[in-house]
């Protein structure tokens, strides 16, 4: 019994630390669209600009080297740091795209969200309040 | 750091003063300002054996170049940008290399109109972008085209087709820019003059494959050749004939340059390879000149490794068939006239493979460490080179 008590807990405590690291994406609480991770994708890469269900996107990142934004590249866009600037770099130096604009904290990202409906960001779950929509988890 | 002469502060004076006129003008407006490096070190630690003005001696100018491009968002789908790069090989001198005006009619669809640099190849347009791939240089073999820009217009058209994003981009210009050659007896400048340059790029890319199709035709070219000595080299001898003039110069004549490109990303390994052929009619130029790679890669998060191998062939004009008509084969002074005919066309026979291994470290979020080690043989004259070149790519 007390083994598996013990199996509880960790089980438990397993799921605090990852819901702790879970990334929420955000979008302005009157979207409707559903998004899938590939449009995600598509979006934060410049190739989708428009929602499915109509309306411009406005991809915004939080700052490089946050660890949201590490877990975000690594879960939903499956690059790491440096292959995505690698990426953003041919498209920059070609004029064929510009990488997304970044909000300076989660607080910053929940503001602007907050206010535009094209935006869509992500923050750690943890920090989400009741001015956004969540759209999914990673 | 490695020798800063005052003449090359005064350049560097200059580009930041011209830079911040830039800056200046565009004030009002939000100027969005990256940049990109590389400095690279390379070495055949052979004083015999001399490829790309590399040699015994550790030589840091032929790679090493440094960029910065301003960019003006004017609303309403309109962006003005200019890209400026000093290159060692160049003695720092600053060169436009990129000076246009974007328009963005729609999501899909755009155009560029100004200065562009011309999109052979899948990497021509970020040649110097270091930073955006795993070598030092990207395939020599296939990318030492002499002609980098153009003076143009470029329409863009994005799209999907399935589950693939592809990418239309249609683009004419005209180019006249000196080229340079990378002779036996150093750097030879030439004039030329490309007009109505046409390319016609197609692509399409999932998370996993890239495809790419790409035709670029001149087809009224002046290229000024490194082989056009023949003509005063032959007329001191006693020969000049205005057809001879024309069947060796590269003027009025069509040049084209076709190429299929094939990427493969996955989670770890990636493959790529493309071919490339590029025609020339009418010239001393050979008639086909065909090259291709192949480069597969590991990646880990921090750390690329990666080996290509890379062939070049091209069987160069045939003297007899340049002379054909112009001088019976009986004249006492034909064997002179076709022995030098035919040593100058042999300027572009070409049989080379080369193989290199190399590896791409990040060590910084904005820099990678590479280094790259060739081996290059020529099965012409069955000379075999080896060069390490190594050096930092940063962006920012």
């Amino acid at each position: 019994m007390k083994s598996l008590r013990l199996i509880f807990t960790l089980l438990a405590l397993s799921f605090v630390g990852q819901s702790w690291a879970e990334v929420a994406i955000i979008v302005h609480p009157s979207n409707n669209s559903s998004v899938s991770q590939t449009d995600l994708t598509r979006m934060f890469l410049g190739k989708l600009k428009s929602f499915p269900g109509g309306g411009a996107v406005v991809p915004v990142n939080l700052p490089e080297g946050d660890s949201t934004t590490d877990e975000f590249n690594e879960k939903v866009l499956s690059k790491s740091a440096s292959q995505l600037k690698a990426y953003w770099s041919k498209l920059v130096f070609t004029g064929k795209g510009t990488p997304p604009k970044t909000a300076a904290s989660a607080d910053e990202m929940l503001t602007l969200v907050a206010n535009n409906p094209n935006l869509i960001g992500y923050v750690d779950a943890s920090k989400v309040n009741g001015s956004v929509k969540v759209i999914a988890k990673f | 750091m490695f020798g800063v002469t005052p003449q090359k502060l005064s350049r560097w004076s200059r580009l930041v003063a011209g830079s911040s006129l830039l800056l200046a003008a565009a004030a009002s407006a939000d100027v969005q300002i990256n940049g990109f490096a590389n400095i690279v070190a390379g070495s055949t630690f052979d004083d015999e054996n001399v490829i790309r003005e590399y040699d015994e001696d550790l030589g840091f100018e032929r790679d090493s170049l440094f960029g910065v491009q301003f960019t003006s968002d004017l609303s309403d789908g309109l962006s003005a940008t200019v890209q400026m790069v000093a290159r060692g090989r160049d003695g720092w001198e600053t060169d436009f290399t990129w000076a246009y005006m974007t328009y963005e009619f729609s999501d899909s669809s755009s155009i560029q109109f100004g200065r562009i640099r011309i999109p052979f190849y899948r990497y021509s347009e970020f040649l110097e972008v270091g930073y955006a791939y795993h070598w030092v240089t990207p395939p020599t073999i296939v990318y030492d085209i002499p002609i980098n820009n153009q003076d143009g217009i470029a329409y863009n058209y994005n799209s999907t087709l399935g589950s693939f994003d592809t990418s239309l981009q249609l683009v004419v210009g005209r180019f006249n820019e000196p080229l340079k050659f990378d002779t036996s007896q150093g750097v030879v400048e030439r004039p030329s003059d490309g007009v109505n340059n046409t390319s016609f790029i197609y692509s399409l890319t999932d998370f996993t494959w890239n495809f790419r199709f790409g035709y670029t035709v001149c087809s009224s070219c002046y290229l000024g050749l490194p082989t056009d000595g023949v003509i005063p080299t032959l007329a001191s001898a006693g020969f000049s004939n205005a057809t001879f003039v024309e069947r060796v110069e590269a003027r009025d004549d069509q040049v084209s340059f076709s190429n299929f490109g094939i990427r493969y990303t996955g989670d770890n390994w990636f493959a790529e390879a493309e071919v490339a052929k590029f025609q020339a009619d009418d010239s001393m130029i050979a008639e086909t000149t065909d090259s291709s790679y192949l480069s597969i890669g590991y990646t880990t998060d921090t750390t690329v490794w990666h080996i290509t191998y890379e062939v070049e062939e091209a069987d160069p004009r045939s003297a007899a068939v340049l002379l054909e008509g112009l001088i019976p084969t009986s004249d006492p002074n034909y064997p002179v006239i076709a022995g030098t005919t035919q040593a100058f066309a042999n300027g572009f026979a070409i049989d080379t493979e080369s193989v290199t291994f190399g590896v791409r470290y990040d060590f910084h979020p904005s820099a990678a460490y590479k280094i790259d080690f060739a081996k290059i043989d020529d099965n012409l004259t069955g000379e075999s080179i080896n060069l390490i070149t190594t050096g930092i790519s940063l962006v920012f």
